[in-house]
């Protein structure tokens, strides 16, 4: 053993402070849900208050909870891989679990357009939202976003890429529900844009400021 | 009770705050962690700053173990995480930095030069030996390894052990302070005559 290697070893033994463990991910998603959705939801609801009958007419809509359950799906087993893949030690196949709810939402988005098309024409159909959907976008996702970073600031984040990825699912699946709930059109493609983009501005801007928010520099 | 569920045993009581056993638990894995290491980097000099790397995320991620799981693989993705973020950078760094043994001058200026300076500097050897004594050693040495040796910077960096980009700025330095000195001693020659 070189003489550094055992100097580095005597400091960090040296007055070793007790830790608190780290919980476990499907605790901690369960921490995340209870305070983000109801966050997102009532959030999403003020913004979009003009659209709040709707609410009420999609819950008598058997549809509308099979694509609650799909989106509900996602966000639960994404959040569980989000916050896994950032503990050392677990499955490194976490990030597999997401990818079937994940799939199955994303046809059931395209299926929602075929049918849409056929109701209004193909002249009619566009794939770029109004620009109101903008600010549901963001009073449904921030908050989840926000709150996922936060869970993060404890763990390791080894991989930051996977982590990123699987975090903007999570956090779009989550903020999906407000909109799903509230919102009249589907905006999923904005909606995932949009959490990438305050994913990776979350976490580089708590890189930047200091290890405060992530310990990716475990 | 074989070594991993010593480990996962001397975590758990590190993570209360147990110094020795804590120090005992780095210490036993150290070879693993110097294994997972060198198998991607081979400089064994470059390879313990990787392991103190590892050592200094282990200290750090020692709340993230959780006692349920096998403390092997907790330590592996460690390990080879710091080890391939290590070698990430060394790649960007070589993608970014180009080996000269001389900077190219681009300005048009006399005092940037480095031909002039360079007869200015070593036409005279003898007064050039006494000039590199007022040398600092790096810079000194530098000049002995660079220019009255004749070696590379890669050659000359193993004989120094000083890095490529430290020895080039004593280089530079080193040319600069011999290029005054030498100005210097030319005047007072002149004058003299």
């Amino acid at each position: 053993m070189t003489t550094t290697t055992d100097d580095l070893i005597s400091q960090l033994t040296r007055n070793l402070p007790p830790v608190t463990r780290l919980g476990h991910p499907l605790k901690r998603l369960l921490k995340w849900f209870m305070v983000a959705l109801p966050l997102s939801l009532l959030l999403g609801a003020l913004v979009d208050q003009q659209h709040l009958s709707m609410a009420r007419k999609s819950v008598q809509d058997l549809r509308f909870f099979v694509d609650f359950g799909i989106i509900f799906t996602t966000a639960l087993t994404a959040g569980y891989a989000t916050l896994s893949s950032a503990q050392p030690g677990r499955s490194q196949y976490i990030w597999l679990l997401p990818v079937l709810p994940f799939l199955i939402w994303l046809s059931l988005i395209g299926e929602s357009c075929i049918q849409l098309i056929d109701q209004i024409g193909s002249t009619q159909f566009s794939l770029i939202p109004h620009w109101s959907c903008y600010s549901s976008v963001i009073a449904t996702g921030f908050v989840p976003a926000l709150l996922m970073v936060v869970m993060l600031k404890r763990s390791a984040v080894l991989r930051l890429s996977h982590t990123i990825l699987l975090g903007t699912l999570a956090t779009s699946a989550l903020g999906a529900i407000g909109l799903h709930l509230y919102h009249p059109s589907d905006v999923t493609a904005v909606l995932l844009l949009w959490q990438f983009i305050t994913m990776v501005m979350l976490l580089g801007l708590a890189r930047l400021i200091s290890n405060y928010m992530s310990n990716r520099r475990v | 009770m074989n070594k991993e569920e010593k480990w996962s045993e001397w975590m758990t009581l590190a993570q209360g705050g147990d110094e020795a056993v804590y120090q005992q638990l780095l210490i036993s894995v150290l070879p693993r962690v110097r294994a997972i290491v060198r198998r991607r980097v081979k400089d064994p000099d470059h390879a313990e700053d990787v392991v103190q790397e590892v050592l200094l995320s282990v200290h750090k991620s020692r709340h993230t173990y959780d006692p349920n799981l096998k403390f092997g693989p907790w330590l592996h993705i460690i390990a080879e995480r710091r080890t391939i973020d290590y070698l990430r950078k060394v790649y960007r760094l070589a993608e970014r930095e180009v080996l000269v043994d001389e900077y190219p001058e681009t300005f048009l200026a006399n005092g940037t030069n480095t031909v002039e300076d360079e007869i200015l500097v070593f036409e005279d050897l003898g007064r050039l030996k006494v000039a590199m004594e007022h040398l600092p050693l790096g810079q000194r040495e530098a000049v002995k390894l660079l220019k009255l040796n004749m070696l590379s910077l890669k050659e000359a960096s193993k004989v120094s052990g000083m890095t490529v980009a430290s020895l080039k700025i004593s280089m530079h330095r080193a040319l600069k302070a011999l290029r005054a000195e030498m100005t210097m001693h030319n005047k007072h020659e002149g004058d003299k005559i």
